[in-house]
């Protein structure tokens, strides 16, 4: 008797292979990070420089980089930050951008274009100097990162579900909402939040390797992860700069961040589906 | 012979399996003669034409059987290219929705040029002083030759669309519910506009409609279609006087004639349940921004311009007028969906406009509304029962515990079967998703609801079903409503009172039948003759 949107969408995404197989090797990678420092084969900053650069090989299954550290850790430690700062910052946006959006779209009129105004005038600030700003004041932390690019990322994020939010306000289901005396707060919640998910899903998906892709930006410019520690963007940076005499620098970390973009999109796509009960095939 | 089809069978193939969408249709149409074909939405009887002239997808779509033999050529036979020529050509298509079927991006001159130049191979000055003389035809003046679409209103789009099809000079006009999203008076001019020029020019015309009465003034025969079968053809006369088939006399039965049976005795109660006194409610022209405030404001839109009425407990109110009078806003006003520019609204002898945010809401719950879209006006991510739980459950008539049964008696109420609980609104049918709207809006046990034009997205013989349970449930809760409506049949035959409303003013009000019998206004006059009348 009591289908709700969130039973539905579970039984929905249950069935649909892709976005299991997209589900189940995020896990995976998420578990390997969780548990990299039992199972990883070495130290991250473990260097054998008598050894340099060798390609795969039984005691070293990916190979190892210049300085003779092992490829495999490198990476299991690398996903740590990587899958980190993807999801936190992705979080951080999602929470900040719809909430702001939904209201900003909601309530409309002066709100909505001061509070519109406001994200234009942050859009116009270069990030760079943003977050070297906030580095220089705060000092360099990896939890200042996330906010960081988090504080970023939320302003596409509340564009979008803004212009959705103004589409679904001129809806007859939003009124008949009013009409039954929901306060706003009930109406965002129930009845506006629930029918922007599609495209909030979908541009979750792309912020998370869009963020991963920016960490790698920031920590080759030194304002992100200082080495010995490394992530999937830096090692991939690193990789290649090498990438003609030591392909598998490149071509490791490479599969590992491609892996998990395409988990993310299939999953992506499932959830997008899962949520909307006209795409139910029964 | 202009056009004879024989057993045209059309098929769509889906993950369900094969929908024969048109069953073995014949039908045959001479030159300068008016077939009309009618039936509800689902019936087939736009397939039917676009199977005719190659403009159904393929797949899913697949004609499966058939002929039909255009000036004695089979146009299924016909190749992509033929075809393209013939459309637009010799045959020639107007739509229900002139907006979408314009092209919003070019002046009505460039879209009438256009295919005379591509289809009669004429040069620039020449098609434009014959579309200039089109547009005359269909009563467009020549200087708006350069207009875009959207500065045109519904009717005068439909004339443009009219004139876009005659320009051609096409054999066989196909107009596809030409007139549905028209007022009533705009209708009846556009259906004279097209039997005057298919006088004048000789031109067949099939003339596809879900309405019975508004083609019995124009066609020569009638083809009535169920379920992708023709169940029934004759002359207007075969059909109104001697129909055969259930289906026929079904539909028939469902257009409203005749007024109110039993009209309540009007109480003479103290205070009126809602009482309007020169409610007014302007929309200024929308603003861009913060810039607005340096432009000089425009001057507003008086969409409800000093309305003044009560309404009595138990009665039922028709509120009449064409598309832009104002009605929907005034009925959005009432129960304050709207900010109200003056005036005030009284219910229950209570000022709405006095109560702030919080006590507003309060009184929500006796004051509802049934919208006109069953489509829009229900969340696409809730099921039945949370749909209906949630003014139960808000304003705490129900329990967590009981509210399940509570939606259940509100389900029986409504005629919706207790196992579709679960289902999401796109699972039910257009009257289906009416009922779950009404249910919601009996839900907190209101005292008056405002239904915006409830029937008028339904096929008619569902429109039937749904006003009838409306009359029951009226009738067992002692409801009182304001029906909103364009249809002056349906608010004859429901309504107590009614009241005309006319560019944001109420031009005439009174009780139902003396207003029918004598109106007053000329404007109530002229909405009164240009209904379709039915020969019956």
């Amino acid at each position: 008797m009591s289908r709700g949107l969130w039973r539905d969408s579970w039984r929905r995404l249950r069935r649909n292979r892709p976005a299991l197989l997209g589900a189940g090797l995020l896990l995976l990678m998420v578990l390997l990070a969780l548990l990299t420092p039992w199972i990883a084969p070495f130290g991250y900053e473990q260097q054998n420089l008598v050894l340099g650069a060798t390609p795969p090989s039984p005691s070293h299954w990916l190979g190892t980089d210049v300085l003779g550290r092992d490829m495999l850790t490198r990476i299991l430690y690398g996903g740590r930050l990587s899958l980190a700062v993807g999801f936190i910052a992705t979080a951080l946006a999602l929470i900040i951008g719809v909430t702001y959006g939904a209201v900003a779209g909601f309530i409309g009129g002066a709100v909505d274009a001061l509070m519109m105004r406001l994200v234009d005038i942050l859009y116009a600030l270069p990030i760079m100097i943003f977050i070297i700003l906030l580095m220089v004041l705060f000092g360099r932390s990896l939890l200042l990162l996330f906010l960081a690019i988090g504080a970023v990322e939320w302003m596409t994020m509340a564009r979008i579900v803004r212009a959705q939010v103004q589409s679904l306000r001129q809806q007859e289901f939003v009124e008949a909402a009013v009409a039954m005396g929901l306060p706003p707060e009930r109406i965002i919640a129930r009845h506006i939040i629930p029918n922007t998910l599609g495209p909030v899903i979908i541009y979750a998906t792309l912020t998370i390797p869009s963020v991963m892709l920016l960490e790698a930006f920031l920590s080759f410019l030194g304002l992100g992860v200082q080495p010995p520690q490394s992530s999937w963007g830096l090692l991939i940076s690193q990789g290649v700069e090498t990438m003609e005499e030591y392909p598998w620098l490149l071509i490791y970390p490479g599969i590992a961040l491609a892996t998990t973009l395409f988990a993310l999109n299939f999953l992506g796509d499932g959830l997008r589906d899962a949520l909307d009960p006209k795409s139910a095939k029964d | 012979m202009l056009l004879e089809v024989n057993n045209l069978t059309t098929q769509f193939h889906s993950r369900m399996g094969v929908v024969t969408a048109v069953d073995d249709v014949s039908f045959s149409l001479d030159a300068g003669q008016t077939l009309a074909i009618v039936g509800e939405s689902g019936s087939g009887k736009s397939v039917c034409c676009y199977s005719l002239l190659g403009l159904i997808p393929q797949p899913p779509g697949k004609i499966a059987g058939g002929s039909a033999l255009f000036e004695g050529r089979d146009l299924l036979a016909a190749s992509e290219r033929e075809l393209r020529a013939i459309r637009g050509g010799d045959i020639a298509f107007i739509f229900q929705d002139p907006m979408t079927s314009l092209n919003p991006f070019l002046t009505i001159g460039e879209q009438l040029l256009e295919p005379l130049m591509r289809h009669r191979g004429i040069n620039r000055s020449m098609a434009r002083r014959r579309a200039l003389a089109v547009l005359e035809e269909v009563g467009i003046e020549a200087q708006r030759f350069s207009d875009y679409p959207h500065q045109f209103s519904g009717g005068m789009r439909q004339r443009v669309m009219i004139a876009m099809a005659l320009n051609v000079e096409p054999k066989l006009l196909i107009a596809d519910e030409p007139t549905t999203a028209l007022d009533v008076t705009v209708q009846a001019q556009i259906l004279d506009l097209i039997t005057s020029l298919q006088l004048r020019y000789g031109i067949a015309v099939i003339f596809i409609s879900h309405d019975l009465s508004v083609v019995a003034s124009i066609a020569d025969q009638i083809l009535v279609m169920q379920e992708g079968a023709v169940v029934e053809r004759g002359t207007v006369e075969q059909i109104f006087q001697r129909p055969q088939h259930a289906y026929t006399r079904q539909l028939l039965a469902a257009i409203p004639q005749g007024a109110k049976t039993q009209h309540r005795p009007v109480a003479e109660a103290a205070e009126p349940l809602v009482r309007v006194q020169n409610l007014k409610t302007y929309f200024s022209a929308p603003s861009g921004g913060l810039l607005s405030l340096l432009r000089r404001p425009a001057e507003p839109l008086k969409a409800v311009d000093g309305v003044s009425f009560t309404i009595a407990r138990g009665d039922i109110v028709g509120l009449v007028g064409e598309s832009g009078s104002g009605k929907s806003t005034l009925g959005r006003s009432l129960l304050r969906l709207l900010p109200v520019t003056a005036g005030s609204v009284h219910f229950n002898g209570l000022a709405l406009g006095a109560l702030n945010p919080a006590a507003l809401r309060t009184q929500r719950r006796h004051m509802q509304m049934i919208f006109q879209d069953p489509y829009a006006s229900l969340n696409p991510r809730m099921t039945v029962t949370q749909t209906l739980a949630e003014p139960l459950l808000y304003h705490a008539l129900a329990s967590r515990k009981n509210v399940d049964k509570k939606v259940l008696t509100l389900m029986d109420e409504v005629g919706l079967a207790r196992d579709s609980g679960g289902k999401y609104p796109h699972e039910f049918s257009g009257g289906q998703r009416q009922r779950i709207a009404i249910a919601r809006a009996i839900a907190s046990k209101p005292a008056f609801i405002v239904a915006d034009e409830p029937v008028s997205a339904l096929d008619v013989s569902i429109q039937a079903q749904i006003l009838a349970l409306l009359l029951e449930l009226v009738a067992a809760h002692g409801l009182s409503m304001l029906f909103i409506s364009h249809d002056l049949s349906v608010v004859r035959k429901l309504c107590d009172r009614v009241m005309v409303m006319h560019r944001g003013k109420i031009v005439e009000q009174g009780l139902t039948e003396p207003l029918y019998s004598s109106p007053q206004a000329p404007y109530t006059q002229a909405l009164l003759a240009a209904l379709p009348r039915a020969p019956l």
